[in-house]
C-alpha cells in the first residue's frame, strides 16, 4: 500500500509542530494539517489590538473573517462551546484554531509538574480524594529529560538557584537562559512576605520559570516588557507553536492551513491511515500516513475521535475535562507598585502546591501580578470617575490618577482541578459552517477544588494583611475564572480498560494512532500545563520516530 | 502704507482664534500636559464633532473662548465649564481622549470604548502619567521593570 505521508500531524499548535519538527529531521515525510492559518501577521495583529474596543479579549487580534466562519472556535464565537447556560456551571477555558495554536495568546509559564503530582493515587489515597485521581503511567524521573529537551525548544527562562529543589522535583540541567527579571512590585511583596507562615506553610515569592527570552535566544529577542504577553507578544520575545511550525518546514515538513480535518478512518486491521479533511472551498480530500497524530488540543481532540468513532473503546475519550480554577483578589498598598510595567506576571508562591491537605483539598500556585486592575477596567473608568464625579483636571488629575493606579494590586490563583468522568467533551447537534459539529460541554468543578479555591482566598487575604493593603475588593468563592489550561479528555493509562492512551502517548485501540498535547494528563497538579505537554510531545516524537524504524533515516545520509 | 496694512493684516491672522488651536489650548488646561499633538488634536476634534456630542463641545469652545488668557484660565475653566453638569461628560471625554485614544460611546454603566488610530492608542497620556508605559509598546530595555520607571512623577 502507498502512502502519501509518513506521518500526518493535525493541529499546528506547539504539540504538533514539535513532532513535525522531530520527525522531519530525522527524515520522516511528515504533513501538518492546519484548521487555521497563519493570518493576520504578528505585526498586523498588533495595530489591531492597538483600536480593539476590549482589550482583554482574547480573540481580538485573531480575527479573521473566514477561519473564524470555517474554522470557529470558543475564542471566535461565544456560542461554540454548547454547554448549558448560566448560572449552570460553566467551562471557561478557550482556545485558537490558527497555526502556532493557543500559544499565541498564552503568558508563556512554564513551572514544572510535582513529583508528586504524577503519583496523586499513591500519596493521597482516602475517602476524600475524586475517584478519578490516579498516578500517571509515568513517573516525573521519567519526563525529566524530556523537560529539558523541552526548555531549551522552548527558550525557558528561570532562576537555578530559586528552582533547584521545590518539593522534591530536582532538575538535571540549567535554565537554557537566567530568570525574567522580578518586577519592583514583586519585589516589594517578597520583602513583606517572604519567610512568614500561613496553613502551615512559608511565603517564598520565586521568579516564575517563562518561556520568554531574557536573551538573545534562537533568533528571537529578548522580552522588553510590552506588557501584553496575552493577547499576543508583539516582539516574538515570547515562544509560540508557530516557532516550531517553522523549524518543521525548514526540515522539510509540509503545512497545509485551512484544512479541517473531519474524519479518520479505520482500516480492516484496526490501524488508521486515513485522514479525511474539507477544505475552506468546501472540497471533501483525504491523505494517507503510516501514522497519524492528533494534536488538536484538549477539546478538538477528543471531539475528533467521536466523530470517527475511533480510540474509545474506554469509554473515556472526552471524559475527565480539567481546567484551573483562576480567580483574582484586589486591593490597594500603600505606596506605588508601579504597575502597568513589564511581564504581566513576573514571580509567584509554590508554597501552597503539595502537602498532605491534598487529601482533602486541591493545591494551588499563587502569582504576583503586575497589570494593576486592569481586569476591573482601570485606568479607563479610573479616568472618567475622577473627572466625573470629582470634577478632577490639569495637574490635579494627574497627581489623583497616579495615586490611584499605581498602587493598585492584583494577586491570582489556579487551583488544581480534580478529574471527573462526568466532566466532558461530546458532540453537540449545532454544527458549523462546515457541517462539523460543535462540542458539547459539561463542567462541573468537584467539591475537592472549590475547597482549594476557598484556601486560595484566604491565602489573598493573608498576604493582603502582612502588605497592610486596604479597599480589598470582596471575592465570591463559588465563582471563577478559566485558566485557559484545557486538559484531560484522553487520558494516559496503563489499563486500557480506563484510559485513552498508553505511556507512549499511543492509542490503546490502533498503534499507529498517537495523541499528544495536554488532552492525554490523567491530573493536572496545579502548573501551567505547556511545557509539560510539550516534554510529553517531544517524548512521543522518540517513539513514533522508532516505530517508523530503518526507513526512516536523516535526510543526507543512507 | 501697503507695507504697514500688509503687516497688520498678517498680525490679525495670526490672532484670530481657530477652533483647532482653542481646542488645543482647552485641551492644555484640562489634561495637565504642556505639549500636545497639533495632529492629534485634528483627529480628536473631528471624532467630538462628529456625533452627538458637538453642540456640547461648541458651547465649550465658545465658553473657553469668552475666557481670558492668561494664569488664572484653569480656574475658570474649572468654574465655567467643567463645574456644569451638562458638559462634565463631554469634558471627561476630551480628556479620556488625550490620556487614551478612547471614546466612550455611551453613558451607560458597561464601559464601551471605541478607539481611533494605532499611533493615536500608543499616543495614550495616560500611562507616562502612571508611569508606565501604552501596554503594547514598551520601549525599554530587558528587565527595566525591575526598578521604579523614570519617568515617575515627582
Amino acid at each position: 500500500m502507498s502512502l502519501d505521508f509518513d506521518v500526518v500531524v493535525v493541529g499546528a499548535g506547539v504539540a504538533g509542530a514539535m513532532v513535525a519538527h522531530r520527525l522531519s529531521s530525522v527524515g520522516a515525510r511528515v504533513l501538518i494539517l492546519e484548521a487555521g492559518s497563519r493570518n493576520p501577521s504578528r505585526a498586523q495583529m498588533v495595530g489591531a489590538y492597538a483600536i480593539a474596543p476590549i482589550k482583554g479579549l482574547l480573540h481580538n487580534p485573531y480575527l479573521n473573517a473566514e477561519s473564524d466562519a470555517k474554522a470557529p472556535s470558543p475564542d471566535s464565537s461565544s456560542s461554540y462551546y454548547d454547554q448549558p447556560p448560566a448560572p449552570h456551571t460553566q467551562y471557561e477555558s478557550t482556545y485558537e484554531r490558527r497555526t502556532g495554536g493557543s500559544t499565541w495568546h498564552w503568558l508563556g509559564h512554564t513551572p514544572r509538574m510535582l513529583v508528586s503530582d504524577f503519583q496523586m493515587k499513591s500519596l493521597y489515597d482516602g475517602p476524600n480524594l475524586p475517584p478519578a485521581m490516579v498516578d500517571w503511567p509515568i513517573t516525573y524521573d521519567d519526563l525529566e529529560p524530556w523537560y529539558c529537551e523541552a526548555e531549551a525548544e522552548m527558550g525557558v527562562s528561570g532562576s537555578d538557584e530559586e528552582w533547584k529543589d521545590v518539593f522534591g522535583t530536582k532538575r538535571s540541567k540549567p535554565f537554557p537562559m537566567s530568570m525574567i527579571w522580578p518586577s519592583y512590585s514583586d519585589k516589594w511583596i517578597a520583602a513583606r512576605i517572604n519567610g512568614e507562615k500561613f496553613d502551615g506553610a512559608e511565603y517564598l515569592v520565586r521568579s516564575t520559570p517563562a518561556a520568554r527570552n531574557s536573551k538573545l535566544y534562537d533568533g528571537r529577542p529578548p522580552c522588553a516588557g510590552n506588557s501584553i504577553c496575552v493577547p499576543l507578544c508583539p516582539i516574538g520575545a515570547k515562544y509560540d507553536g508557530a516557532v516550531h511550525v517553522g523549524k518543521a518546514l525548514e526540515a522539510g515538513g509540509a503545512l497545509w492551513e485551512q484544512c479541517v480535518v473531519s474524519k479518520l478512518d479505520k482500516d480492516v486491521d484496526g490501524s488508521v491511515h486515513t485522514v479525511q479533511f474539507i477544505t475552506y472551498g468546501g472540497d471533501h480530500r483525504a491523505v494517507t500516513a503510516r501514522i497519524v497524530v492528533i494534536a488538536a488540543h484538549a477539546i478538538e481532540t477528543p471531539k475528533l475521535l467521536l466523530m470517527s468513532g475511533l480510540a474509545n473503546s474506554s469509554d473515556q475519550v472526552g471524559r475527565n475535562l480539567m481546567d484551573h480554577l483562576s480567580k483574582s483578589a484586589f486591593a490597594v498598598v500603600g505606596e506605588p507598585l508601579f504597575p502597568f510595567r513589564g511581564p504581566p506576571s513576573t514571580s509567584g508562591i509554590e508554597s501552597f502546591r503539595d502537602g498532605e491537605f491534598r487529601k482533602e483539598r486541591a493545591g494551588f500556585r499563587v502569582s504576583l501580578d503586575n497589570d494593576g486592575w486592569s481586569r476591573l477596567n482601570s485606568p479607563y473608568a479610573e479616568i472618567l470617575d475622577l473627572v466625573s464625579n470629582q470634577k478632577l483636571i490639569g495637574a490635579e488629575l494627574q497627581s489623583a490618577l497616579f495615586d490611584r493606579v499605581s498602587k493598585q494590586i492584583r494577586l491570582s490563583c489556579s487551583v488544581e482541578v480534580a478529574p471527573d468522568s462526568n466532566n466532558r467533551v461530546e458532540l453537540s447537534t449545532a454544527t458549523d459552517a462546515l457541517g462539523l459539529p460543535h462540542p458539547k460541554i459539561t463542567f462541573t468543578p468537584p467539591e475537592y477544588s472549590y475547597k482549594g479555591l476557598a484556601q486560595a482566598i484566604k491565602t489573598f487575604a493573608d498576604m493582603f494583611r502582612l502588605m497592610d493593603a486596604t479597599n480589598i475588593q470582596p471575592i465570591d468563592p463559588r465563582t471563577y475564572d478559566g485558566a485557559g489550561h484545557i486538559m484531560g479528555t484522553c487520558r494516559m493509562g496503563k489499563d486500557r480498560k480506563s484510559s485513552v492512551v498508553d505511556s507512549d502517548c499511543r492509542t490503546h485501540d490502533h498503534r499507529n494512532l498517537f495523541i499528544v498535547g495536554s488532552s492525554v494528563f490523567p491530573t493536572c497538579g496545579s502548573p501551567n500545563p505547556t511545557l509539560t505537554l510539550a516534554a510529553l510531545a517531544l517524548r512521543t516524537a522518540e517513539r513514533i520516530s522508532d516505530q517508523l524504524g530503518a526507513k526512516t533515516k536523516p535526510r543526507g545520509k543512507s | 502704507m501697503p507695507k504697514v496694512s500688509k503687516s497688520k493684516k498678517r498680525l490679525t491672522a495670526a490672532k484670530l482664534p481657530s477652533t483647532l488651536d482653542d481646542f488645543l489650548a482647552l485641551s492644555r488646561i484640562l489634561t495637565g500636559v504642556p505639549i500636545l499633538e497639533a495632529g492629534l488634536a485634528g483627529q480628536y476634534l473631528d471624532r467630538l464633532n462628529s456625533g452627538p456630542l458637538q453642540p456640547a463641545m461648541a458651547t465649550i469652545l465658545q465658553r473657553f473662548r469668552d475666557i481670558p488668557p492668561g494664569p488664572g484660565a484653569a480656574d475658570l475653566v474649572k468654574k465655567k465649564i467643567v463645574a456644569d453638569d451638562g458638559l462634565r461628560p463631554v469634558v471627561s471625554q476630551i480628556i479620556l481622549l488625550w490620556y487614551t485614544s478612547a471614546m466612550r460611546d455611551s453613558q451607560s454603566a458597561s464601559l464601551a470604548l471605541r478607539f481611533g488610530t494605532q499611533d493615536a492608542y500608543f499616543s495614550g497620556l495616560v500611562w507616562t502619567i502612571i508611569g508606565a508605559h501604552p501596554p503594547g509598546l514598551s520601549g525599554g530595555y530587558f528587565g527595566h521593570w525591575r526598578y521604579a520607571p523614570e519617568n515617575e512623577p515627582k
